[in-house]
């Protein structure tokens, strides 16, 4: 037990001094990792945006909206309704009075609603049916059965928009884990190669130990840590320019006129909960694997 | 206690360095490794250090057979041997007794154990008083008797000394020879490979003379024979 304490420790003070020693290269991987881990944040962050804005989008198109004509009796509306619920794919319709419209506006707009004050009195928004489906695929066929009632002022549904932001939202996320897996790749790479010139900075230390029968694995340890802690600072520290990049863009645009961009932006702290459980983990993931990596090409033992 | 059979070791450039040579060493002997460079002196060292794997034969050691045998029980063999290089091989950044002490930290022994067995080394290779010294501070005969205190402090049987000698004058190559004679009769299997005439002839030890990779002379009292 006392051993094994005491290698551990031995094992840090080498991987420490390692790290000093060679400090230029440190720098290097560690800036390295640092870059990688920042386009990778960035890239991240984009795709938990778009596919935020996707899933709002999908949520709030992936119903028809059935405007009426203004000068409609209630009876008139209930018989549109009734018309329209009578249609087979349509799974629920919600009825939305010309007020609730506006009050849900205000809820959107939330602290600039006062824009809208005082159209309470004129109301230009229409009461209207929201209709469900079964399936978006319907759409067209539903609309084309609606079309044919009298009273409705207009049909508004969304069913291309919805296709397109899914494919796009799809093709940015794809195009992002490409990227991703790319540059964790050359992390690794360059890991290795500082490990390689850390063990050829101590060819003759490693010699002597093999001589006087060091075992492998004792003198692989130090090399391992070495990248580990390598790839973890540069976690750490893309992690912190993260936060102060998003904090920042994020207050900006919450702040001023842009509150409506905002509204679809992924709060900051639920996003760095993620980037912490994935970006150390990762870090020192990548490090541990190109030092390994650089031992068995570099370290001939 | 080392047993060449019908070793063959030939180098992927086509190089034929040993060629089927047969060698048998005892217990507690002192033997010279003399012959015209490119012999396989080197090679021999080489595959006793596990640092090469031999093209065909075997090589026993304490009757095990130590070629092909698994990585992990590399450390276990060359435990059983220490080293002494012509150009040393000190750590320059650490004093005469860490370059010492490095050599039990990394085989694991105990903190406490560290001390008196490094103390005892240096003291038996006449370095007492210069344990605080770094290498480039001592004189190169000081600094192969650091190298040799570093061999031997794991207390292996087998000593090689590849051309231990080489960079000394001839008076501190005389007290790096006693200094190997000792530990010889103490106990410890010492195999030398050198090119110096003087010292083959006056230590009066057996000596096996290579060329081409195989052995030309085996000699239980020999001399050193060659000219240069």
């Amino acid at each position: 037990m006392v051993m094994m304490i005491r290698y551990v420790l031995y094992v840090f003070k080498q991987a420490l001094v390692n790290l000093w020693r060679n400090r230029t290269m440190t720098f290097a991987s560690i800036t390295s990792v640092t870059a990688t881990l920042l386009i990778l944040g960035i890239i991240f962050l984009l795709i938990v945006n778009i596919s935020n804005l996707g899933d709002y989008a999908s949520d709030q198109f992936d119903v028809i909206q059935v405007f009426l004509k203004d000068d409609l009796s209630i009876d008139e509306m209930r018989a549109i309704g009734d018309k329209i619920s009578a249609i087979d794919e349509v799974s629920q319709i919600t009825f939305e009075t010309k007020e609730q419209a506006l009050e849900k506006m205000k809820q959107e707009w939330s602290e600039h609603s006062q824009v809208l004050s005082g159209l309470e009195e004129r109301n230009p928004l229409p009461n209207s049916y929201i209709v469900q489906m079964d399936n978006l695929v319907y759409s067209d066929h539903i609309v084309r059965l609606m079309q044919e009632i009298n009273g409705i002022e207009e049909i508004k549904y969304y069913r291309d928009v919805i296709l397109k932001i899914n494919s796009i939202t799809q093709f940015i996320r794809n195009i992002g884990l490409t990227i991703i897996f790319i540059l964790l790749f050359v992390s690794t790479f360059v890991i290795s190669n500082t490990i390689k010139l850390a063990v050829t900075s101590r060819k003759n230390e490693i010699q002597i130990m093999k001589y006087v029968g060091a075992t492998h694995w004792f003198i692989r340890w130090p090399f391992i840590l070495e990248g580990t802690l390598l790839g973890f600072f540069g976690a750490l520290f893309a992690m912190g320019f993260i936060y102060i990049a998003y904090s920042y863009t994020y207050d900006l645009l919450t702040s001023n006129f842009y509150v409506i961009i905002a509204a679809y932006i992924v709060p900051v702290q639920g996003v760095m909960t993620d980037i912490l459980e994935v970006f150390l983990p990762v870090g020192a993931g990548i490090g541990a694997l190109g030092s390994m990596w650089g031992v068995k090409r570099y370290l001939n033992v | 206690m080392i047993t060449f059979k019908k070793v063959f070791m030939r180098y992927p450039n086509g190089v034929t360095a040993l060629n089927g040579l047969d060698l048998e060493i005892k217990e507690g002997e002192f033997v010279f490794i003399v012959g015209p460079s490119g012999a396989g002196k080197s090679t021999l060292i080489k595959l006793l250090l596990k640092e090469l794997e031999p093209t065909k034969g075997r090589i026993l050691l304490d009757d095990q057979n130590i070629t092909k045998v698994h990585n992990r029980r590399v450390p276990k063999i060359r435990a059983k041997t220490g080293v002494v290089f012509q150009d040393f091989r000190l750590l320059q950044n650490k004093t005469a007794f860490e370059n010492i002490a490095f050599a039990l930290e990394i085989t694991r022994t105990r903190g406490k154990d560290i001390k008196p067995l490094v103390t005892k080394v240096l003291d038996l290779v006449g370095l007492k008083g210069k344990e605080k010294s770094k290498p480039q501070e001592l004189s190169g005969g000081e600094q192969q008797r650091v190298c040799i205190a570093r061999a031997i402090v794991n207390d292996p049987p087998i000593l090689i000394c590849d051309e231990p000698t080489g960079n000394l004058d001839p008076d501190t190559s005389w007290e790096i020879m006693k200094l190997l004679r000792n530990i010889n009769k103490s106990g410890t299997t010492i195999i030398m490979v050198t090119h110096d005439k003087e010292i083959v002839n006056d230590m009066k030890q057996r000596v096996i003379a290579l060329e081409n990779g195989v052995i030309v002379r085996d000699e239980s009292k020999g001399v050193y024979g060659y000219d240069d």
